[in-house]
């Protein structure tokens, strides 16, 4: 029985979905439960497994191709099945695929010959007069050789896979110094984080400010805690979740820093969603703690736990990703002290926190080894301003030295 | 293996067929005593009598009514048109009644017979008794067409076309009558609607039908020291057509050329062409390229006739051109 | 007449108004535009078949031409199922994908109405061959009409089936018109029945309007057939009263006055008065069976309109035999 795989909707507000990567080719066996393609939406990428075992009758969306979601963008059928694409799909959708389906990305057809006899042939439009075979095009995509450099010594003139092969080996030699050890093609969840960064860059007029903090009293606290809380919560508490919590208690008096600059507007914004980077194989991902204010410190530690796992997992889903106000990142784990973090556009800053570090300090009368930390605030500048979110910072370290609002 | 020639196997395939069945008839001009004008029938009246070898007056519309109408109330008459190109007369019969009653009565009535027939061009016999014409029957949904090349060939798909219970046109060849081949003792049958590699190779598919597969496989065997290796495939039915074994060919080799006798224009290579150029356009390496007969009846004159026909020369030329080797000779 | 006993001479009228009825009734469907394609019927050769298919078995076979309800009926389809294929449906005898011109059950002995002028001629000769080479005493009835006779599938039929002494009765409704064209701009022959003697077959002609008639010369020629005596050519002169197609008056070719004469001879009048006038029947009995009739196609009508149409897949299924 044949069955359509449509574009899932990933999310409340996701209208359409992008194919990235055909994991499986037409023609080719499947089984239930196994990934058929990579499909990517505003920030999350997934994959769409095979709903059913059988072969990969057809494949109805190429890749790059933008597909609403509920579209159907490929068949499962049995071998040998024969498919109505035509009553599976039904006539709205049967009018937008053209049988038979076909990985061929868009190429203008050929025009006719008129020289047969010597085997010329004019080549599609868009190739500028470049004659070449579909095959030997094919390849030559694949391996972002560019035509125009070629010289065909196939019938007519035309450029043929031998041509294409040879293109490539010459690549290979003329460049001996650059082995590459990998290629990650820009794509994905790399890809929308070098857009977001390139957005970022572009857009944000960064300032950072760093400031220490005393994390003696919060080391110490935790240290006598810990072992309570997870008997009691079932959760064990991060240092980061700690700054976290005293984050999103600080974005209350500094509300400021809670903004978005959107359509030449600024909004402050009522609800704190705060945003807790995590390193993932593939790249950087944001899930979301929502009205991360409003909970407890316990239940904020466990849903940043749980949705860290997620992100490891390539499972969160497009809500948990959307709607942040506030980002924290920590490189302190790796031992950085400060850095200078990029604003998580279009959010109005993001705190970076460094490692915690047994530093002499100078007090009343000695010289005593305490737990220091240094906190990098990135801002932009066009959304507030130097002095705010100083005292941003000085708000944050006070609550962080003197344990207020924790629970003790 | 014995070796026996087409002509005999097609017999064998009518005698073992009407000994097993006897709704099994044939009618034709001139198939009793004369026993065919290529011999094919030759001995079969005596042994099955006038009743089952029926001699016809010059009535091709006749013929296949006649073998309709008696397939229509459960016989299985295998009807003889002498040549291809009468075919033409009993058009009627064959496109609007045969392929087509199954189809227009709902799936009730099953014409089930086959209608023999031969064609093709070298014997100077002129441009009325020399022609290819399976390119008209295959167009035509509700007939099956089958063409085969080789003795084997000849007397397993004949046999299962008089066991098929839908209309098959069988197109023989002249000049394939006398040509021997292997073919074993003992009942086989070969289905309809499988195609025969008959030359696997790596460089360049060749698809060719009927004689035209003998002299592919000649070029073949003649380029093969020049280091290009042809693969040959016979179809051996046209429709239903094995696509996939051309495909899966295509997909291998790259390169394809299709040999036929008939005139070029809409003949079973423009349908074979068209075919891969639509489900296996990223596998081409260059265009595809049809090897036929010229477009225009065939002459009298056996120079001119050569010329007319495929040969050897024009294929090698054809693969020669789409694998794009230039001999000194061409450039 | 008071040689057919009185069940059968019932019979032949009843026949006679189911055909009628039937195609006046499809030809006011057609009008309001509920049925598709072309139709051509047979009123006022009504006869002709009729009295031929009473001779005929179950198991004997007619071919018909496009003209060929009356025939089919006459050998007997149901109105219901013969409705439903004129509307197309799925439940019609060719699963709505034949129409009019090709209605056929194989079950019933029909090999089906032809569209093609002719094609019937060398098809039937094939089933009497099929019969002759099984030694049944089956027959086939081949009809067609006077175009048909110019064909050459007329000739190489006949012929063949002459020269192999063939089971089959060839009936030429000679109807006096070829479309438009009339038999004496087409044929220089008055009586087609002549054409017998080419092949040396008997040949005889009769007046169409009279079932009677017909009824008696098919006799002898179905008992020639079924006796091995091989074909024989029966002309039946007879009219349409209606043009070649629905839709098409006829005015262009035809008098009005010579529709009329032709009219004064319809063959259910004329045979309902001479049952009356023998005391055969009353027209109480006349009357009970045209109600009969009546009701029987308005049911045919209600089962062809309530009847599903055929799937869009069902187009492409029957080409073959699997």
């Amino acid at each position: 029985m044949a069955t359509l795989i449509k574009m899932p909707q990933l999310g409340q507000t996701m209208e359409e979905g992008t194919i990235i990567t055909w994991l499986k080719r037409e023609g080719e066996g499947v089984t239930q439960g196994e990934p058929l393609v990579q499909i990517e939406t505003d920030k999350v990428v997934c994959d769409i497994e095979a709903s059913q075992s059988g072969l990969l009758h057809s494949i109805l969306a190429r890749e790059g191709e933008k597909v609403a979601v509920g579209n159907a963008i490929a068949v499962i059928a049995a071998a040998g099945e024969t498919v109505h694409l035509t009553a599976l799909l039904g006539p709205s959708q049967a009018a937008e695929v053209s049988p038979p389906p076909s990985l061929v990305r868009s190429q203008a057809t050929p025009a006719s010959d008129a020289a047969r006899q010597q085997g010329t042939n004019v080549g599609p439009a868009e190739a500028r007069e470049v004659r070449i075979s579909p095959a030997a095009r094919k390849l030559a995509r694949e391996h972002g050789i560019a035509l125009e450099a070629l010289q065909g010594t196939g019938p007519g003139g035309r450029i043929v896979v031998d041509d294409v092969e040879r293109a490539i080996a010459a690549q290979k030699v003329a460049a001996p110094q650059e082995r590459v050890l990998r290629t990650i093609p820009l794509t994905g969840l790399r890809g929308t984080i070098a857009q977001r960064m390139a957005q970022s860059w572009a857009h944000v007029a960064r300032v950072t400010e760093v400031i220490e903090v005393d994390m003696s009293d919060v080391v110490a606290w935790r240290r006598r805690r810990l072992i309570v809380w997870e008997r009691e919560y079932g959760v064990h508490i991060s240092l980061t979740d700690v700054i976290a919590f005293a984050v999103a208690q600080t974005l209350r008096d500094s509300p400021d820093l809670n903004a978005r600059l959107e359509n030449q507007e600024i909004k402050v914004l009522a609800d704190i969603h705060l945003g807790i980077a995590v390193a993932t194989g593939n790249g950087l991902i944001v899930p979301v703690i929502r009205h991360a204010d409003q909970l407890p410190l316990w239940e904020l530690a466990r849903q940043s736990a749980r949705l860290a796992e997620k992100a490891q997992e390539r499972k969160l889903t497009l809500d948990e990703v959307s709607g942040g106000t506030f980002t924290i990142t920590n490189l302190g784990t790796y031992g950085i002290e400060i850095f200078t973090p990029m604003v998580n556009y279009p959010q109005c800053a993001i705190l970076g926190v460094g490692r915690v570090a047994e530093r002499p300090v100078v007090l009343p009368g000695r010289i005593e080894a305490r737990s220091l930390m240094y906190l990098s605030l990135s801002f932009d500048h066009r959304i507030t301003d130097g002095a705010p979110a100083a005292m941003f910072l000085q708000r944050l370290k006070e609550r962080l030295e003197t344990l207020s609002d924790f629970p003790l | 293996m014995r070796q026996i020639s087409y002509r005999q196997a097609l017999q064998e395939a009518l005698r073992e067929e009407m000994q097993r069945d006897d709704s099994v008839f044939l009618l034709g001009e001139d198939i009793a005593e004369f026993g065919g004008s290529y011999k094919v029938t030759a001995g079969l009246l005596e042994e099955f009598g006038p009743e089952r070898v029926r001699n016809t007056p010059i009535s091709e519309a006749a013929i296949v009514g006649a073998a309709l109408g008696a397939s229509l109330v459960g016989m299985r008459p295998v009807a003889e048109l002498m040549y291809v190109d009468f075919s033409a007369i009993a058009m009627d019969q064959i496109v609007n009644q045969v392929a087509k009653v199954r189809y227009m009565f709902g799936g009730k009535a099953k014409a089930s017979l086959v209608i023999r027939t031969q064609g093709g061009a070298g014997r100077s016999s002129a441009a009325q008794h020399a022609q290819s014409l399976e390119a008209w029957f295959v167009h035509i949904p509700g007939l099956k067409v089958v063409q085969p090349s080789t003795p084997y060939d000849a007397k397993g798909l004949l046999k299962a076309a008089i066991r098929d219970d839908n209309p098959v046109m069988f197109l023989e060849h002249k000049l394939l009558y006398p040509v021997q081949g292997p073919v074993p003792e003992g009942e086989y049958l070969i289905p309809l609607g499988q195609a025969d590699v008959k030359r696997p190779g790596s460089d360049i598919t060749v698809v060719a039908t009927s004689r035209m597969v003998h002299r592919a496989l000649a070029a073949a065997e003649t380029l093969a020291p020049e280091g290009i290796d042809v693969e040959v495939i016979d179809p051996r039915t046209l429709n239903p057509l094995d696509e996939e074994t051309i495909l899966a060919s295509v997909r291998k080799t790259q390169h394809l050329v299709v040999v036929y006798e008939a005139y070029e224009r809409c003949g079973i290579g423009a349908e074979i062409a068209a075919l891969v150029a639509n489900q296996a356009i990223d596998f081409l390496d260059a265009p595809i390229e049809r090897v036929a007969a010229l477009n225009t009846p065939v002459p009298f004159n056996p120079k001119l006739e050569n010329y007319v026909i495929p040969n050897e020369e024009r294929i090698i030329a054809g693969i020669k051109r789409v694998l794009g080797i230039t001999d000194s000779a061409d450039a | 007449m008071l040689a057919i006993d009185q069940a059968t001479l019932h019979k032949l009228y009843h026949t006679m108004v189911r055909i009628r009825l039937f195609e006046q009734r499809i030809m006011e469907l057609f009008q309001q535009g509920r049925l598709p394609g072309f139709l051509h019927v047979s009123i006022g050769q009504e006869a002709v078949p009729t009295g031929v298919c009473a001779h005929l078995r179950s198991n004997d076979y007619i071919s018909s031409t496009h003209r060929g309800h009356g025939d089919v009926i006459a050998k007997g389809a149901r109105l219901d199922r013969m409705m439903a294929e004129l509307y197309g449906k799925k439940t019609g005898y060719c699963k709505g994908k034949g129409g009019s011109m090709h209605i056929a059950d194989l079950e019933l002995g029909i090999l089906g109405a032809n569209g093609i002028v002719g094609a019937g001629i060398p098809i039937a000769t094939g089933t009497a061959l099929a019969f002759k080479m099984r030694r049944t005493d089956q027959v086939a009835v081949c009809f067609f009409g006077d175009g048909g006779a110019n064909t050459g599938a007329f000739h190489e039929g006949l012929n063949l089936a002459s020269v192999w002494n063939l089971p089959v009765v060839f009936v030429c409704q000679n109807n006096q018109y070829a479309e438009s064209t009339p038999q004496r701009v087409h044929q220089k022959i008055k009586d087609i029945a002549v054409r017998a003697m080419a092949y040396d077959i008997p040949g005889e002609t009769v007046d169409g309007m009279d079932v009677l008639e017909v009824y008696r010369v098919a006799g002898d020629a179905v008992a020639r057939a079924r006796a091995g005596g091989g074909p024989t050519l029966v002309e039946c002169k007879t009219y349409r009263f209606y043009g070649h197609y629905v839709g098409d008056p006829g005015t262009a070719y035809r008098r009005p006055e010579e529709v009329e004469e032709w009219k004064q001879r319809d063959p259910i009048a004329t045979f309902a008065r001479r049952l009356l006038a023998e005391g055969v029947t009353t027209a109480a009995e006349l009357k009970a069976i045209e109600e009969a009739v009546q009701q029987e196609l308005e049911a045919a009508i209600r089962f062809a309109e309530t009847s599903p149409e055929p799937d869009l897949e069902d187009a492409l299924q029957d080409i073959y035999a699997s």
